[in-house]
C-alpha cells in the first residue's frame, strides 16, 4: 500500500491501522509528486490519498489519482476526503474501470468496513461513499426511474452502488442471498440496466445511469 | 468612566485641567486668526500682481503667437498662487483643501493647453485671484487695522509719552472725544481698548471663517468632484472588504480542515482501533483510547482557538479596555496598556477593528520583533478612537504583510487610518485612527 496523506496524524494512523490489518506500507507520502515517483518505483497493490494535498489543497488527490491511472492503467486508488462532490466522484468513476474508491475521511472510525473497503478496491472492485451514494439517489425529482423501485430494492441499490457483492448485501439487511438476487433483477430489470456478473461492473452501470439522470 | 483599574492600565480623564486648556485653545485661535489675516493680506496683493500682469499680457500679445505660452504661463502662476491660499485655509480650517486638476492626456503643448483651459478649476483660480484681490484685501485690512488699533489703544501707557505733541497731526492723538495729554488718559484709553477688544476678534474671527469658507468653496473640490471621487473609494473599499471577508473564510476552512477536522478523523480511528482490540489486546487498547483522549483535547484547543480569533468574548462582554488588557496579559513580552475616554459606547465594528489591530500588532510583536516592551495606547478623542502600539524592537514590519494589510482594509472600510512606521532598527509604531462619533 501506499499512502498519500499531508496531514501527519491521520497518515500515522492509516499507516498503523492498514499494517495492524495485514497491509505492507511501502510508502508514505505527503505530496502528489513525491506519490507519482512512489508509484512507479514500488508498483503498489492499491494506494490511498487524501484529496486535498499540497501545493494548493484543493483537488490534488483527485488529479494526482486520474494522473497516476494514466500511466498505470487500472491502478487501485482509494480516495478520502472531508466532503462528498460528486464532481470528484465522477471524474474518478468516468474511466469506467474498476479499482476505484472515493470514501469520507470519517469511514477510518470503522476499521473493519475501511480494511474491507481497501481489500474490494486493492482486487479491483469499487467503494462509493453511502454518502456519495445518497447524493446520487437522492436527485430524484419524482418522476424518474428510480421511483418505480420499492423501498427494498432502493436499499439494495444503494449498497450496490457502495460497491458491495451480493452476499455483503444480504449481510447488511440480513435477508437472503437469494432474495438479494432477486431484487438486484428487479432493480436492473426496471432500471433497464445490462446485467453483469462482475460486481465492478455492475456498480459501474448503477452509476453511469445514474450520473445520466 | 474609571470603572475599573487593573494594575497595567492607568485611565487618564479626557481632560485633566479642562479651564487650562480651553483658555490656552482659545488664545491659540486668536493668534491664528491674526497669523492668517496677515498671510490673506498678503497673498491678496500676490494675487492682484499675478492676474494683472497676466491678464493684461495675455491679452496684449494674443494676437501675436507668444500670447499662447503666455496664457499657460499665467495659468500655471495663478494656480500656484491658489495653491498657497489653498494650504492657508486648509491649514487654519483644520481641514485641508484638496486640488482637483485635469490631467492633460499627453505632456505635449497643445494637449496641456486645451486640458488647463477648459479646466473650469483654472477659471475658478482665477475668479478666486481677482475676487480675493480686491474683497479679501479690503476685509484683511479693516480685521487687522481694528487689531492694531486695540492693541494701540491697550498699550496706550507704554508710548502715549513718546509722541512728541499730541495735537499735531502725525501720530495725533485725538480721539474725538479727548485727546490724551496724560498717564491717566492713557489708562482710559486702555479700558477703552479692553472694551473694544471683543469687537475686534468677532472681526478677525469673522473675515478668517468667511474667508477660509469661500475659499474651500471656491478652490476645493465641487461637491460632484468630492461624490465622485468619495463613490471611487468607497467602491474601492468594498472590494477590499470582500475579498478579505472571502480570504478569511478560506482561512477558517484551512484551519477547520487541518486542524480540528483532521484530529476528529484520528480520533475516530484511533477509538475504532481501539474497539477492536479491546478483546485481543486490552493494552494496546488502553493506548488507543488515550492516544484518542489527547486528540479530543487537541481538538477541542483548536476550536477554541478558531472561535477566539474570530470573535473574542471578551470584547462583548467587557468592552475594549478590557480586551485590550488580556492581549497584554497573554503576550509574552511586557505590554502597558493606556486607555483615554470613553470608551464603553465605542461602536461594535469600530472596537472590533480597534482589537484586531491591537492583537496583530502584540503578535507581531511577540513573533518577530524581538523586543523588550510593547504599549498599547487607546484613546478617544474628538471624534476618533485612536490604537497606538509602540515596541522597542527591531523594527522592520512590513505594511503589506498579509497581517498588517488585512488590518488596512478593515479600518480603511470604516473611513479610518493605518499608519506603520517600523524602520529598520525599530521602534515600530502602528497606529490606527478610526472616525467614532
Amino acid at each position: 500500500v501506499i499512502i498519500c496523506e499531508d496531514h501527519a496524524l491521520v497518515r500515522d494512523g492509516l499507516e498503523r491501522l492498514l499494517s495492524t490489518h495485514g497491509f505492507d506500507v511501502v510508502a508514505s507520502v505527503t505530496d502528489p509528486s513525491a506519490f507519482l515517483a512512489k508509484v512507479k518505483d514500488e508498483s503498489p497493490d492499491v494506494c490511498v490519498v487524501d484529496v486535498r494535498l499540497p501545493p494548493s489543497f484543493t483537488d490534488e488527490g483527485v488529479r494526482v489519482a486520474v494522473e497516476a491511472r494514466k500511466q498505470v492503467p487500472g491502478l487501485p486508488i482509494l480516495i478520502l476526503s472531508q466532503y462528498v462532490e460528486q464532481t470528484y466522484a465522477r471524474e474518478l468513476f468516468s474511466g469506467g474501470d474498476g479499482g476505484v474508491g472515493y470514501l469520507l475521511k470519517d469511514r477510518v472510525a470503522d476499521p473493519a468496513q475501511f480494511v474491507e473497503a481497501v481489500r474490494r478496491v486493492a482486487e479491483g472492485g469499487t467503494a462509493l461513499d453511502p454518502e456519495a451514494v445518497a447524493q446520487l439517489l437522492g436527485h430524484g425529482d419524482g418522476k424518474g426511474r428510480l421511483d418505480l423501485l420499492t423501498p427494498r430494492e432502493r436499499e439494495v441499490l444503494s449498497l450496490m452502488a457502495e460497491g458491495r457483492s451480493n452476499s455483503g448485501i444480504a449481510e447488511e439487511l440480513v435477508i437472503s442471498e437469494r432474495a438479494v438476487e432477486k431484487h438486484v433483477s428487479n432493480v436492473f430489470w426496471k432500471l433497464d440496466l445490462p446485467a453483469s456478473g462482475k460486481e465492478h461492473r455492475r456498480v459501474l452501470a448503477v452509476l453511469a445511469w445514474l450520473q445520466a439522470q | 468612566m474609571i470603572a475599573m483599574t487593573t494594575t497595567e492600565t492607568h485611565f487618564i480623564p479626557a481632560a485633566s485641567q479642562p479651564h487650562a486648556r480651553r483658555s490656552i485653545a482659545v488664545l491659540t485661535s486668536i493668534g491664528k486668526d491674526v497669523l492668517y489675516l496677515f498671510a490673506m493680506f498678503a497673498m491678496s496683493i500676490v494675487g492682484f500682481v499675478v492676474w494683472v500682469t497676466g491678464l493684461s499680457v495675455t491679452a496684449g500679445l494674443l494676437v501675436l503667437i507668444v500670447g499662447v505660452p503666455m496664457w499657460l504661463v499665467t495659468a500655471y502662476v495663478s494656480r500656484w498662487t491658489a495653491g498657497v491660499d489653498r494650504r492657508l485655509a486648509g491649514w487654519r480650517r483644520g481641514r485641508p483643501i484638496a486640488a482637483v486638476y485635469r490631467q492633460p492626456q499627453s505632456s505635449s503643448l497643445p494637449a496641456r493647453l486645451k486640458t488647463i483651459t477648459i479646466d473650469p478649476q483654472t477659471w475658478k483660480d482665477l475668479g478666486w485671484l481677482v475676487i480675493n484681490s480686491i474683497v479679501g484685501f479690503a476685509f484683511a485690512l479693516t480685521a487687522l487695522t481694528a487689531t492694531a488699533v486695540v492693541i494701540g489703544y491697550i498699550t496706550m501707557p507704554l508710548w502715549w509719552w513718546a509722541i512728541p505733541d499730541p495735537h499735531t497731526q502725525y501720530g495725533t492723538l485725538n480721539l474725538g472725544i479727548y485727546t490724551v495729554t496724560s498717564t491717566g488718559w492713557a489708562f482710559v484709553t486702555t479700558a477703552l481698548g479692553l472694551l473694544l477688544a471683543p469687537l475686534a476678534l468677532l472681526i478677525n474671527r469673522g473675515v478668517t471663517a468667511a474667508h477660509t469658507g469661500s475659499a474651500a468653496r471656491l478652490l476645493g473640490p465641487s461637491e460632484r468632484q468630492e461624490l465622485h471621487s468619495r463613490v471611487e473609494q468607497l467602491a474601492s473599499t468594498r472590494s477590499d472588504v470582500v475579498d478579505a471577508a472571502d480570504d478569511r473564510l478560506r482561512r477558517i476552512e484551512r484551519d477547520l480542515h487541518d486542524g480540528a477536522q483532521a484530529r476528529l478523523v484520528a480520533l475516530a480511528m484511533e477509538l475504532g482501533m481501539a474497539e477492536e482490540e479491546l478483546a485481543s489486546d486490552p493494552e494496546a487498547a488502553r493506548v488507543a483510547v488515550r492516544k484518542a483522549r489527547r486528540e479530543a483535547l487537541g481538538a477541542l484547543g483548536e476550536l477554541r482557538d478558531l472561535s477566539r480569533g474570530l470573535r473574542p468574548a471578551l470584547l462583548q462582554e467587557r468592552g475594549l479596555g478590557a480586551a485590550a488588557d488580556e492581549l497584554a496579559r497573554r503576550s509574552t513580552v511586557p505590554v502597558t496598556v493606556e486607555c483615554t475616554g470613553p470608551l464603553e459606547r465605542v461602536p461594535d465594528p469600530i472596537g472590533t477593528a480597534a482589537y484586531f489591530v491591537a492583537a496583530e500588532a502584540l503578535t507581531n510583536v511577540n513573533k518577530h520583533s524581538e523586543a523588550t516592551a510593547a504599549r498599547i495606547a487607546i484613546e478617544r478623542v474628538g471624534g476618533h478612537l485612536a490604537v497606538t502600539v509602540t515596541d522597542n524592537g527591531r523594527g522592520g514590519a512590513n505594511e503589506n504583510g498579509s497581517g498588517l494589510a488585512g488590518l488596512g482594509t478593515r479600518v480603511r472600510a470604516l473611513d479610518g487610518t493605518l499608519a506603520v512606521d517600523s524602520p529598520d532598527g525599530g521602534p515600530t509604531t502602528i497606529k490606527a485612527e478610526i472616525p467614532c462619533e
